[in-house]
């Protein structure tokens, strides 16, 4: 029960609040700017929380995360134009398509992780990029099997944008609440063990290998849980697009930015990444990621705790608000 | 101290971004033509490339929808309902990438609030595009994708101006079928998306009109011998090539089946001798090679020509348009030193000018009700003929054009109606008259030289290829574990 007095529980039920009352606002035509930029944030706010399970509690830095998005994104492409050809949408489809994607996204991070979460540092964020790109060609070449060349376009289901947003606000519910349960549990002071001193936490009592078998398949459940919206709403299963590693530095910068650590640091570093990114976009188009690699650089440089954990240093008297 | 200097450091940086802020919005108002309107207008979004690998096609694209947006706008601009509405276009450089489409139509429909839209250049970043489009019911206009794909996926909102693949080699196989009655003709073409969608439906279409296809192979991207598929398609008797893919592979393909000395009558090649150093560096054998092409500055479409057949005529005449895309090059720094106006500029030219009769026609800016018009349109303008397929919103009015160079020069030789000379049948260089003789009887002759020359597959090639992308992966997948397990057991 004390957990759900904390103040991260508490900021995650105020955001899904919001979220929905945007949801429910933006049924009318002139609020569909609102809906539109609120969907691409609860999206990469759920992008930067599925890699702060590993990469941010755990200590453990996955280069290669969007290939369990790139998954989310396949399995749904499986279920929209393998398992449920011809239908017109229904919600089932969108519950089989996130079971799909979450679960095999899980699977593929628990196999994976029973061998490569034996090494430590820079060996396990190499395997991961290796792991994105190995599923990379595999979706290519399944493609080309079927005498697809890609990108699979799928066929229109006729979605209006009130019905993505929703498909978002789902996913987004279940992240914020797993992720922040993660956190705050029992698992979550394990998991903050290992990323202090491993060695110390085995000594402790902490079965450290199961523990980080475990939220690097939580993390890959999440972040296949967000290929499937996305797969929706770009209407298309594109694998150089889903699986490209700019997904992965994305999430990682999201994280680095806001504070690795805390709950609240990857909410924060969505938000900057994508206000950045959504004025740039338009204004300096090619150019928009060479401002924003400085900026990082800078921001990093400058407060390398992130902003939470900067605000955190800087007054004591937030600890308590900023979790 | 040093965390001080850090804090002041971090609160400057902020500082600056915000400050920022205006800066942004200056450049923004910028890409927008006109710049500023009074009155009502209505605003047409449009994401192009600006810079990338479709940079040029991306350019001419823009000009050309602001060539036919300055004529309307100068003509009296665009009647709605007792009103009259100024053109503004407002686009976006996407920097040839399919991963920004999204944002970017995004931004177009709910923060400039644009009443329509242009698609980007090419098949692939349309199809990134349309989608978005689609979510938010706005009439999307393709004039630079030519896939027939996009428009098989049921979207109401996309509109095809350009003629898709399935028409490019619609005119050559006409001519054939007007001009050569003994015709025999073999495929020989690249395997990629555009080409082999080409082939694809002209194969179906030979079919339909009776003519005779002898040899059909595809051969892998990249490909500089061309001999095994040349002596393979000589042997079955063929005197008509049509293929090609890109620039280098059309040209070996055409050079090498002259030095082989295949006789043939008509040649048509896909992309490569649209290019003027295609004939420089051929020389005599580029003559009598034609191509399919969407448009070309020479091309005779009139208000006259409309007139008898019976179609409305829209917008300025061919030469008026092309004063005005220079007008457009002397204007904005965006377009200067472009040139000629490609046939990319005139799509997008001809989609802005379909769009505007829609809006007439349907006496209002409304989106569905502007698409429901565009169903029964029916129009010439300089670019063509434009009428839509209902059900798909695929181009069927348009008609692509044949050029073929005749005495080192480009000239239109089909739709007759648009012709400046007549097609160059068995050009003297390709069909020397000793030929004549041999030629009569071709099925004889393919059966006693017809070796079984086994020529490489395009299907098994392929599936070498994604064999050995399989068998990499299992290669990398092993190594991983056994990297795993070595560190594990080392422990």
């Amino acid at each position: 029960m004390r957990m759900l007095k904390r103040p991260g529980f508490i900021a995650s039920i105020v955001l899904i609040l919001i979220y929905l009352v945007i949801g429910i606002a933006g049924q009318e035509g002139h609020l569909l700017s609102i809906i539109g930029n609120a969907m691409d944030t609860m999206m990469y706010i759920g992008w930067a929380l599925a890699l702060a399970v590993i990469m941010s509690y755990a200590g453990y830095v996955s280069f290669g995360h969007a290939v369990f998005v790139g998954i989310g994104a396949w399995m749904t492409a499986v279920t929209i134009e393998s398992i449920m050809p011809s239908h017109p949408f229904t919600i089932s489809m969108f519950i089989v398509a996130l079971l799909l994607g979450a679960g095999v996204a899980a699977l593929v991070a628990y196999a994976v992780g029973w061998v490569v979460l034996r090494l430590r540092g820079a060996y396990f964020a190499i395997a991961t990029i290796g792991l994105d790109y190995v599923v990379l060609y595999l979706a290519i070449y399944t493609l080309s099997r079927a005498g697809i060349s890609p990108p699979l376009l799928f066929r229109n289901l006729s979605l209006t944008v009130q019905s993505f947003y929703w498909m978002h606000f789902t996913v987004f519910v279940i992240t914020l609440l797993v992720v922040y349960y993660i956190k705050a549990s029992r698992f979550g002071f394990g998991l903050a063990a290992i990323r202090e001193d491993e060695e110390a936490a085995e000594v402790m009592g902490v079965d450290t290998f199961k523990y980080k078998l475990m939220a690097f398949t939580l993390s890959a459940l999440i972040a296949g849980m967000w290929g499937v919206p996305l797969a929706f709403r770009h209407a298309k299963f594109d694998p150089q697009d889903v699986f490209s590693l700019l997904n992965s530095v994305i999430m990682i910068v999201e994280n680095t930015v806001g504070g690795l650590g805390t709950f609240l640091g990857p909410i924060v570093g969505a938000y900057i990444y994508y206000g950045l990114y959504w004025s740039l976009l338009t204004k300096i188009a090619q150019a928009s990621f060479v401002v924003l690699g400085p900026l990082i650089v800078i921001i990093i440089a400058l407060v390398p705790e992130g902003l939470v954990g900067w605000l955190r240093e800087k007054f004591p008297r937030l600890r308590k608000a900023l979790e | 101290m040093e965390r001080s200097l850090r804090s002041i450091a971090l609160v400057l940086v902020l500082a600056a971004l915000v400050a920022m802020a205006p800066a942004y919005t200056l450049v923004s108002t910028a890409l927008s033509y006109p710049s500023s309107v009074s009155g009502n207008v209505i605003k047409i979004g449009m994401p192009i490339s600006l810079s990338g690998h479709f940079a040029t096609e991306g350019h001419q694209a823009l000009c050309g929808a602001i060539a036919s947006i300055m004529w309307i706008n100068d003509h009296g601009g665009v009647k709605v309902g007792g009103k009259t509405y100024k053109l503004q276009l407002i686009y976006y450089d996407d920097a040839s990438s399919a991963n920004n489409e999204p944002s970017i139509v995004q931004k177009l429909v709910t923060q400039d609030h644009v009443n329509f839209l242009l698609a980007p250049y090419s098949s692939g970043l349309t199809s990134a595009a349309a989608p978005i489009a689609e979510q938010y019911h706005v009439i999307m206009l393709s004039h630079g994708g030519a896939s027939n794909a996009i428009f098989q996926k049921g979207y109401h909102y996309l509109v095809q101006i350009l003629s898709p693949a399935s028409e490019y080699f619609t005119g050559a196989l006409e001519i054939i079928k007007q001009y050569i009655p003994d015709a025999k003709i073999a495929f020989i073409y690249e395997n990629g998306k555009f080409a082999s969608s080409v082939v694809k439906y002209a194969e179906q279409k030979a079919k339909q009109m009776g003519l005779d296809v002898v040899y059909s192979k595809a051969y892998e991207a990249g490909t500089s011998d061309f001999s095994t598929f040349i002596s393979a398609a000589k042997a079955k008797g063929a005197n008509v090539l049509l293929g090609g893919g890109h620039y280098d592979d059309g040209k070996a393909l055409v050079k090498q089946a002259h030095d082989l000395g295949w006789h043939l009558k008509f040649i048509a090649i896909l992309v490569a001798p649209a290019q003027p150093k295609f004939y420089q560096e051929l020389d005599d054998i580029a003559n009598g090679v034609a191509y399919p092409a969407q448009w070309a500055p020479g091309v005779k479409y009139s208000p006259q020509i409309a007139k008898q057949m019976g179609i409305e005529w829209f917008g300025p005449t061919v030469q008026e348009w092309i004063n005005y895309f220079n007008k457009a090059q002397s204007e904005l720094s965006a377009c200067k030193g472009l040139g000629s106006p490609a046939y990319q500029a005139a799509e997008a030219g001809a989609a802005i000018l379909f769009l505007v009769k829609a809006i007439e026609t349907a006496g209002t800016l409304d989106n569905a009700k502007v698409r429901q018009a565009m169903n029964n349109l029916d129009i010439m303008t300089f670019f063509g003929r434009l009428k839509i397929d209902p059900n798909t919103g695929l181009q069927i009015g348009h008609k692509m054009i044949i050029a073929q160079w005749q005495n080192g020069k480009q000239v239109i030789v089909w739709p007759p109606e648009v012709a400046q000379a007549k097609p160059l049948i068995a050009p003297p260089n390709w069909w020397p008259s000793s030929a004549k003789t041999t030629s009569t009887s071709p099925a004889t002759h393919a059966a006693s030289t017809s070796s079984p020359t086994p020529s490489p597959s395009p299907t098994t090639t392929t599936k070498k290829t994604s064999k050995a992308v399989l068998w990499g992966t299992v290669i990398v997948i092993i190594i991983i574990i056994i990297v795993g397990v070595w560190l594990a057991v080392r422990k």
